[in-house]
């Protein structure tokens, strides 16, 4: 069988997260987590925040936070486009903490100029990077 | 010829001019190599992001999306990108002029500003342009909000048919001695090479093209900006850099030129003092003499 390994590039507005060749990765898809594999068909998706796993070698694995943007992939190559995309050891957990409790007391109170979906998603957010972080 | 004193004082204060010339250089090149650093990490995503227009090109005609709208363009949107800062050269002087240039050209057009930085507020901000947005101040590492927020400025616009086309104008960064004020059309957005690549017309959607274009216009635009803005900054400091290097230089040549005629002076005082001694002296031997 061919090398089992396909190149992936993963990119944010301010830098290039990483770029090399793995076996597998997950991510979350705007309809759901899905996963890929070498010679997946020609497939664009938008994500959502969520865990984005990658599989280097088999049992070796990185994980990181994401918010959001496109994943493509043409069979051979698969670049992802996040809006952030941060490390478990890159993530500001106070700060996380802190955008949590906001997010929740804000839709908690539900103010009448409260932006529901942008709470909603900044709550997302802020869960996401604690659990790639392995907090509460 | 100038008195001593005073030309002492002119090298005095020409060497602290110097001297703060000379540090606003040194933090303009630590400065501009922060921000081509920026620029360079700033690439891979702007490529990317070019790459899936590309590839999604072909299916772009049929999606009928506000922001790749055409209409007739009476009124233009000009977003304008300068320093907040001046002493960077003919920097800011370029870029809106650039601009303004543009704007005379299209002068039976409305024109409205969405100005970025306090440099073209002041130009403009004295004529009677109509300004919709003024930015003052972006942040030394430009943030993502800042980004959505100028780029929001003038999409929702956009999309209410407040305004038919938008043009970016920013300092493109090439090298240190190069830069250049160049201009881009941000809306609508074309489609980049319609060339379409073989077999991208069977790309799987996921959840479907047009929720995908959706996600992807707004931020195909906030890259572009962004761009424009590290490039900038890029030129800003790179100018900056240059200028203050000239000054410095130019506080050194004055500084010879002034200690030379000093020296001068000292040696014609000199010289005048040992004439008036000599000449009393002779004079004083003269006097005996006779």
């Amino acid at each position: 069988m061919d090398e089992p390994q396909f190149c992936l590039e993963v990119v944010t507005l301010k830098k290039l997260i990483f770029s090399g060749l793995v076996e597998g990765l997950t991510a979350p898809g705007s309809v759901g987590y899905f996963g890929i594999l070498k010679g997946h068909t020609p497939f664009v998706s938008s994500l959502q925040s969520g865990i984005f796993t990658l599989t280097v070698t088999r049992g070796e694995r990185e994980t990181m936070a994401i918010s959001g943007g496109f994943l493509l992939t043409d069979g051979n190559k698969v670049i992802v486009l996040a809006d952030s995309a941060e490390a478990p050891d890159e993530i500001d957990l106070k700060r996380a903490r802190a955008s949590r409790d906001r997010a929740q007391r804000r839709i908690r109170e539900s103010p009448p100029d409260l932006d529901v979906p942008r709470a909603k998603a900044s709550l997302a957010r802020a869960l996401t990077r604690l659990k790639a972080a392995g907090a509460s | 010829m100038l008195g001593m004193r005073e030309i002492r004082r002119r090298i005095r204060s020409v060497n602290s001019i110097q001297q703060i010339t000379q540090a606003m250089q040194m933090v303009a090149v630590s400065r501009l190599k922060r921000a081509k650093e920026r620029l360079r990490s700033a690439r891979p995503y702007a490529e990317k992001i070019q790459e899936l227009m590309e590839s999604l090109a072909p299916s772009l005609p049929q999606i009928e999306h506000p922001l790749v709208a055409k209409r007739e363009p009476l009124r233009i949107a000009v977003v304008l990108v300068t320093s907040d800062k001046g002493l960077s050269g003919a920097f800011n002087a370029n870029i809106i002029q650039y601009a303004h240039r543009f704007i005379e050209e299209h002068s039976d057009k409305e024109i409205k500003l969405f100005l970025v930085g306090k440099k073209g507020y002041d130009f403009f901000g004295r004529r009677s342009y109509p300004i919709e947005y003024y930015l003052p101040q972006v942040s030394r590492d430009i943030s993502p909000q800042e980004v959505k927020e100028i780029s929001n400025s003038f999409v929702q616009g956009f999309e209410k048919g407040l305004h038919d086309e938008v043009y970016l104008f920013y300092t493109q960064f090439r090298t240190v001695m190069n830069t250049i004020p160049t201009q881009t059309k941000l809306l609508p957005i074309e489609s980049p090479g319609a060339e379409s690549q073989q077999g991208a017309a069977e790309l799987i959607y996921e959840p479907s093209a047009e929720e995908i274009m959706n996600e992807l216009l707004p931020r195909y635009i906030e890259a572009q900006i962004y761009k424009g803005l590290v490039e900038s900054s890029a030129s800003e400091h790179a100018s900056r850099m240059i200028s203050m290097k000239n000054a410095t230089d130019n506080a050194e040549e004055m500084i010879r030129t002034l200690t030379l005629s000093y020296n001068k002076a000292r040696q014609a005082s000199i010289t005048k003092e040992i004439i008036e001694v000599t000449t009393a002296s002779e004079a004083l031997k003269y006097a005996r003499e006779s």
